[in-house]
């Protein structure tokens, strides 16, 4: 060894061999050099294990198996699919997957989250706790769980979809009980009336949620008006409140003593299930029905690459961001005459009709209408087949993997409001109060523009875990892309090193992309601060 | 100025009428019988231990407290839970903070004419001309297109003056407004404190700057226990304190 | 009024307005008192106020009011679901809860298939993870000896539940009875119980030769000896006879590593011609997109490979403009046929033995440590089976052999939970000090590290660990498919751990790091003493919650086959014919345990955070 040494003395002149250690003008290097071929060495060794396990195998490393043909069906495809294409749309049809639930997971846990987050902080004894026991229980149980539940609680406790149909007996005993109504006089009101259930949980809520309003309608015309006016107003939206919950919502509040006799003497019956959401849409055990839009008048479509290119969405598409652009130049219009004038004109109505508008005239333009779903009737109104058509069914695991991410996710992000918003001092907020400036102002001006600062990065990272989350609906069968690549394609061809590099490399992808723009986020408002 | 020149000075009408004012926190009663007239141009300084209810005296004042029982009508408007009447309050009284409480995410000029822009509905224009004379008063009108927190302490808090004269209020509080500087800062703000008060604005201010009191103050008020104790010409307050609590407290603070 | 107003009309009291007596505290007036006032700023302060309030109620009462007669009429002694559905019928309820399945599976939900005749040794483990664990979570607390008290308290109390032997009940209370005994009395010596802990708890749940702990901790026991024993020699002599020798087994090694990476790239570069690495999507399709994509892949393969070529070539090619072509040197290593590398390889091994002769006449710290960790190593490797054997023939102390296969349940999840955890924390921390190093090339590891493993879902992470970690080892290595996941998971946390600490550090005022300098200390030393306490008591939340997290993510390893509490042992429940269609009963059982863990590691990071806060004051 003593040969190294002399050598680069003699040469350097000045130079010792343990200054490469403890110099520190060379430590540095030596240790990164050290680091470095040991690091290329890790990485030598395990392409090296993975060739010799490969001709042990008598595998190779081949990516062509995309292009061969699936062979396996996915039930729900974002872009035309059939089990004739090949894997690698197989894989863009789950990575579609993927993103669709990630992309309305991330809105729903937003809007929830937000709700919880702000509900948390207000001074209401018995919300903030409700808010507090919501968030602890949905974060302190594994997001897996949540998932399963709801998976199993919508598939095992749902009608089958037969029980919709409506026989020709429910139709006669709905002529029946008409009939009874109009006896009754005018729509039936004071039968209602008559026959309610005083004990019963629903007339119970109905009952408090009446006095709430009651009483909540009369602080808020107390406040402004004197006397008799304040009592008319306030009498206003209780009256409103007893009328709906009478012709509305009365039928599960009725069924008093004399009217279940009356009504078991007709033999009343119904579909053992109804839809929800004005007849519109059907939960069944096996995926929820939801009405579908359809065109009249659509304008066509081509296909690109593979891509089918419609152009009715397209023109959606456009008027969506002409109106948004619109818009912009209104608000736009406003600012720069507050700014001029000082007062702000009010522009909310042309906003409304410039975002709305447009739109509502396209979609008329094109004739769109909803497909409900259904079971087809006979000309008598009587079900028949055997199943519900029309409409577009959604897959159970899709419905459950939503629900359970968005409420999981939300439980983080109301934490996070609450937490950014408690961040901002209330030197802040009480600055702009001694200025003057009216709590709903204080908060659009003052506080949220400080607090998001704090919120949005760690939304965005909760944003991400909800996209890698996504890759639980292997649990309820849902066909992402780890149900399709790293699943059946990865069975399948027996590619299990390619699937798993592609798979690893493309979820990467996605997180590198949120995170950059989170980092332009970060660099965005830091450039404000200093 | 004699004493006498100075109580003279104040003209006939009443800015601040405080009436019999209790507050509590909770259990805690934390204004007691709280009287107090104040009248236009005059300016009051209050000293008191701490914890004695000062800044929650005249945080109620703007109705950043509510208070339970007693009434306080600012330039004849009464103080309730009308948003109207507080709203009103409000608009004509400034308030400076011990802490600043600067918007951190505006500029310096953005935070001048944040109010006026939005409350008394000025164009952005007129008020940020409005800004740059009162920043030129207090005397920092180059650092308007800077941040907060690229300031000092002292000038931060003259830009906090500067923000509430923007809103021309007929009424200025104070909490403290220099025990959170520096020695060598609080000079600059007393300064443009003691401007503002040769101009004839009506100041209540809580500070335990003796040296202000003296030079400025019609009247010292003393404050202890959530009451108030003593109030005199501040020459009388300082040289002859009649109460034993008066005494205590000014030895404590001009002994050391 | 108790003040009066003189002006300045008398004499001797020039006060404008003296308040003569003070006035004593009254309580507020009576309509803001009590209950009223409670509701009136709680529930009922603004129109919004009042509708939330309403709204809650009315959502409180409807759950209750639904749930309510399901848990009312909870059924706990029956052999099926329909039983308890008659049962329940019988008593008048529309529905209710089938507690029953519990009671009759509990035991699988919490060991998995354990064997039941052994179901001490999981509960011991358990009892004694909590007294291991009390040094650390209380230190210099007293609470440290009731939490060994409880834990003994409560693992005696499990051990008759689950109706265990004498022999275990005896055995666990002379053993929590010694441990609180070393609590009350020596409270610093409890860590060695945490020390101890691990191989012990190893023993008891897989079972096998008590001898293998043994041997084990000997093994540490001369690692430790031997480093001890180096770092505290103060003999010229002895030092440099170590140095020689770690040297000269360094230089092995480089010779080794040398040798084999030579073998690798030879080996590999006539691989990568017959690969179809290429080759593959070009014949697989026409489609340009995938020939952009074959192109993409083969290039980033080539990097990586070009670099290691790159980095021998240039000792390569120093060794040769150096003039030293000793070809008898690698004659040493066999590899005389060669004499590019053979040169190369002198070169490569006489570097190291010089560096690490230096490092180690200086006495570094890193080298000690190193060298205990091998000669641990090696008596573990070569001594510990003949001592087993031996101890084993003198005295056969065996318990039962478990299999992998057969743990499963929250024994499985707190196995792997409480390992992770343990492990992730050094691992975080070495990464986060890593990313903010000023050294480039670690900085550039770290930070890749980190991105990776935060990048992809655990569950890849997961399957990498079953399926892919086969063809990332040489041919034939199999272990423990619980180890690959605890490793698995360790990384993933630890990844998640580092960035949470790197923002404590971040955090830090730079004053902090100046007056470690400024004290004279070394880099490990302001890490350990100033600057790593702060860091981590900053970032107890973050770290908390990750754990948290790691904990709840235990029950992904049921995908790769493992019998996790949630998806593993409930799917089996529910496969029995006699509990089929239930769902809510087992789904309710394994969130409130996971609910009750969790949340209590919450609260213990507040209570944390409180006491250190009080701590600073
Ligand atoms: N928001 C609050 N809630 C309860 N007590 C308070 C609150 N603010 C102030 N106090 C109490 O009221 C008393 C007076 O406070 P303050 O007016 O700030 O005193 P000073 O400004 O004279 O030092 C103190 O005892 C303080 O603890
Ligand atoms: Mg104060």
């Amino acid at each position: 060894m003593a040969f190294a040494t002399s050598r680069a003395e003699a040469s350097k002149g000045g130079f010792r061999l343990s200054m490469l250690i403890y110099d520190t003008r060379f430590r540095a290097i030596t240790l990164q050099v050290v680091a470095l071929i040991l690091f290329l060495l890790f990485i030598g060794w395990l392409t090296d294990n993975v060739i010799r396990n490969l001709d042990a195998k008598g595998k190779d490393i081949n990516f062509g198996f995309l292009w061969v043909r699936a062979g396996y069906d996915i039930e729900q495809t974002l872009i035309p699919y059939t089990n004739d294409d090949n894997h690698g749309r197989a894989v863009i049809i789950g990575l579609l997957n993927t993103l669709v639930v990630a992309f309305f997971g991330c809105i729903l846990a937003t809007v929830v989250g937000v709700i919880v987050g702000v509900l948390r902080l207000s001074n209401n004894w018995l919300i903030s706790r409700l808010m507090t026991i919501y968030v602890e229980i949905f974060r302190n149980v594994p997001l897996l769980l949540w998932i399963l539940l709801v998976f199993v609680v919508i598939s095992e406790t749902m009608p089958a979809p037969a029980d919709f149909k409506i026989t020709p007996a429910i139709l006669e005993s709905r002529a029946a009980l008409a009939g009874l109504e109009a006896q009754a006089g005018g729509n039936g009101l004071w039968m209602r009336i008559a026959t309610l259930k005083l004990g019963s949980l629903p007339f119970i809520l109905w009952l408090l949620a009446f006095i709430g309003i009651t009483v909540a309608a009369w602080q808020f015309a107390s406040a402004r008006f004197q006397g008799a006016k304040a009592a008319l107003i306030a009498a206003i939206p209780a009256l409103i409140w007893v009328i709906m919950a009478l012709t509305v919502f009365s039928p599960s509040l009725s069924g008093g003593p004399a009217a279940d006799a009356q009504l078991a003497e007709i033999g009343a019956t119904e579909p053992a299930a109804s839809k929800f959401f004005f007849d519109s849409i059907a939960v069944t055990n096996r995926g929820t029905n939801i009405p579908a839009p359809l065109l009249d008048r659509p304008l066509g479509g081509t296909e690109f690459a593979g891509v089918p290119v419609n152009f009715s969405v397209l023109a959606v598409i456009a008027v969506l961001i002409v109106s948004l652009l619109a818009n912009r130049a209104v608000v736009k219009r406003a600012k720069s005459i507050q700014e001029s004038t000082g007062n702000r004109p009010t522009t909310w109505y042309i906003s409304l009709v410039i975002l709305f508008l447009p739109l509502i005239l396209l979609l008329l333009a094109l004739g769109l209408h909803w497909e409900v779903p259904g079971f087809p009737v006979n000309d008598q109104g009587v079900s028949t087949g055997f199943n519900l058509r029309g409409g577009i069914q959604v897959m159970h695991s899709f419905t459950a993997l939503l629900i359970a991410l968005a409420l999981y996710t939300s439980a983080f992000i109301a934490e996070i409001v609450r937490a950014g918003i408690q961040a901002i001092p209330r030197g802040q907020s009480e600055a702009a109060a001694a200025l003057g400036l009216r709590p709903g102002r204080t908060m659009r001006l003052v506080v949220l523009p400080q607090a998001l600062r704090v919120i949005i990065p760690p939304l965005i990272s909760q944003y991400l875990n909800l996209t890698k989350n996504t890759s639980l609906g292997i649990a309820v069968s849902y066909l992402d892309l780890r149900g399709t690549l790293g699943g059946i394609t990865l069975n399948q061809t027996g590619r299990e090193l390619e699937a798993m590099l592609l798979m690893m490399l493309i979820y990467l992808t996605i997180s590198l992309i949120i995170s950059m723009g989170m980092n332009a986020f970060n660099a965005a408002v830091k450039l404000k601060e200093r | 100025m004699s004493q006498t020149q100075k109580i003279m000075e104040v003209s006939g009408d009443t800015a601040i009428e405080i009436r019999k004012m209790n507050k509590w926190y909770g259990q805690f009663h934390v204004l007691r019988d709280i009287d107090l007239t104040v009248m236009r141009g005059e300016r009051i300084v209050i000293c008191g231990p701490s914890g004695s209810g000062k800044s929650t005296m005249i945080r109620c004042i703007n109705r950043l407290e509510e208070h339970q029982s007693g009434d306080i009508i600012v330039d004849g408007t009464e103080l309730t839970n009308d948003l109207k009447n507080i709203d009103k309050v409000r608009s004509e009284v400034g308030m400076v903070f011990q802490h600043f409480n600067l918007f951190p995410h505006l500029t310096i000029l953005e935070n001048c004419t944040l109010a006026p822009i939005w409350v008394r509905k000025i164009p952005k224009k007129q008020a940020e001309e409005t800004a740059m004379h009162f920043l030129t008063k207090v005397k920092i009108p180059d650092q308007a297109h800077k941040y907060p927190g690229q300031l000092s302490g002292g000038q931060q808090q003259r830009v906090a003056i500067a923000r509430s004269l923007c809103m021309r209020p007929r009424i200025m509080l104070f909490d403290e407004p220099t025990s959170a500087l520096d020695p060598e800062m609080i000079k600059e703000v007393l300064d443009t404190m003691i401007e503002l008060a040769e101009e004839g604005m009506t100041m209540l201010c809580v500070t335990h700057e003796m040296g202000f009191a003296q030079a400025v103050a019609n009247r010292v008020v003393f404050m202890d226990q959530g009451q108030i104790v003593e109030q005199n010409a501040p020459k009388e307050f300082f040289s002859n304190p009649q109460s034993e609590r008066t005494k205590l407290f000014l030895s404590q603070i001009l002994g050391h | 009024m108790s003040g009066t107003k003189t002006g300045a009309s008398g004499p001797n009291n020039t006060a404008l307005w003296l308040r003569e007596e003070m006035l004593s505290p009254l309580p507020p007036p009576s309509r803001e008192a009590g209950v009223t006032k409670w509701l009136r700023q709680n529930l009922l302060s603004s129109p919004v106020n009042t509708l939330l309030t309403f709204a809650g109620v009315v959502i409180a009462l409807w759950m209750v009011w639904t749930a309510f007669p399901w848990w009312w009429h909870s059924v706990w002694n029956a052999n099926s679901l329909a039983e308890c559905r008659a049962i329940v019928a019988a008593a008048g309820g529309e529905s209710g809860a089938c507690w029953a399945v519990i009671k009759a599976r509990w035991h699988q939900f919490i060991f998995g298939f354990y064997p039941p005749a052994e179901y001490w040794r999981p509960v011991l483990t358990g009892g004694l993870l909590f007294a291991a664990l009390a040094p650390i979570l209380y230190w210099n607390d007293r609470k440290g000896a009731h939490m060994v008290a409880l834990s003994g308290i409560a693992t005696l109390l499990s051990l008759f539940a689950i109706s265990a032997g004498g022999a275990a009940l005896t055995a666990s209370l002379v053993i929590f009875a010694v441990i609180w005994a070393l609590a009350i009395w020596r409270p610093k010596a409890l860590i060695w119980v945490t020390g101890l802990f691990p191989f012990v708890a190893v023993w008891l749940i897989w079972g096998g030769s008590f001898w293998t702990p043994v041997s084990q901790l000997l093994a540490v026991a001369v690692g430790a000896l031997i480093a001890w024993i180096y770092l505290k020699n103060t003999n010229r002599l002895l030092n440099d006879a170590f140095a020689l020798v770690i040297a000269l087994a360094a230089a092995w090694v480089a010779a080794v590593v040398i040798g084999y990476s030579d073998a690798i790239s030879t080996d590999f570069f006539g691989k990568m011609r017959d690969v179809t690495f290429w080759q593959g999507y070009l014949s697989g399709s026409d489609n340009i997109l995938a020939r952009l994509f074959g192109m993409l892949a083969s290039l980033v393969a080539m990097v990586v490979i070009a670099g290691i070529w790159l980095l021998l070539a240039v000792m390569y090619l120093a060794s040769n403009l150096l003039n030293l072509n000793i070809a008898d040197l690698g004659a040493l290593f066999g590899k005389a046929d060669m004499p590019a590398w053979s040169s190369l390889l002198s070169l490569g091994a006489a570097l190291a033995f010089a560096l690490v002769f230096v490092a180690a006449r200086n006495r570094a710290t890193l080298v000690g440590i190193l060298a205990g960790i091998l000669g641990g190593a090696a008596a573990l490797g070569y001594l510990g089976p003949i001592l087993v054997s031996a101890l084993h023939a003198a005295l056969p102390l065996t318990i039962v052999t478990v299999g992998s296969n057969m743990i499963g349940g929250f024994l499985l999840a707190l196995i792997i939970g409480v390992t992770a955890i343990a492990a992730s924390l050094p691992l975080g921390i070495m990464l986060a000090l890593g990313r903010r190093s000023d050294m480039w090339l670690m900085k550039v590891l770290s930070v890749g590290f980190i991105e990776f493993i935060r990048g992809v879902p655990l569950i890849t992470l997961l399957f990498t660990a079953s399926l892919l970690l086969q063809y990332f080892l040489p041919p034939q290595t199999n272990f423990d498919l619980i180890l690959r996941v605890i490793i698995l998971a360790a990384l993933f946390s630890a990844a998640y751990l580092a960035e949470v600490i790197r923002g404590g550090l971040a955090a830090l005022p730079r004053g902090q790091y100046e007056a470690g300098d400024s004290l004279g200390l070394t880099y490990w030393q302001a890490q350990r003493l100033i600057i790593m306490p702060q860091a981590l008591k900053i970032s107890i939340p973050g770290i908390v919650s990750t754990f948290i997290g790691l904990f709840k993510d235990t029950t992904l390893v049921s995908f790769v086959g493992l019998l996790d509490p949630l998806r593993g042992v409930t799917n089996t429940v529910r496969a029995d014919i006699n509990w089929k269609g239930i769902y809510w009963e087992p789904y309710i059982f394994v969130g409130a345990i996971f609910f009750i863990i969790c949340f209590g590691m919450s609260r213990y990071s507040m209570y944390l955070e409180r006491k250190l806060k009080t701590d600073h004051r």
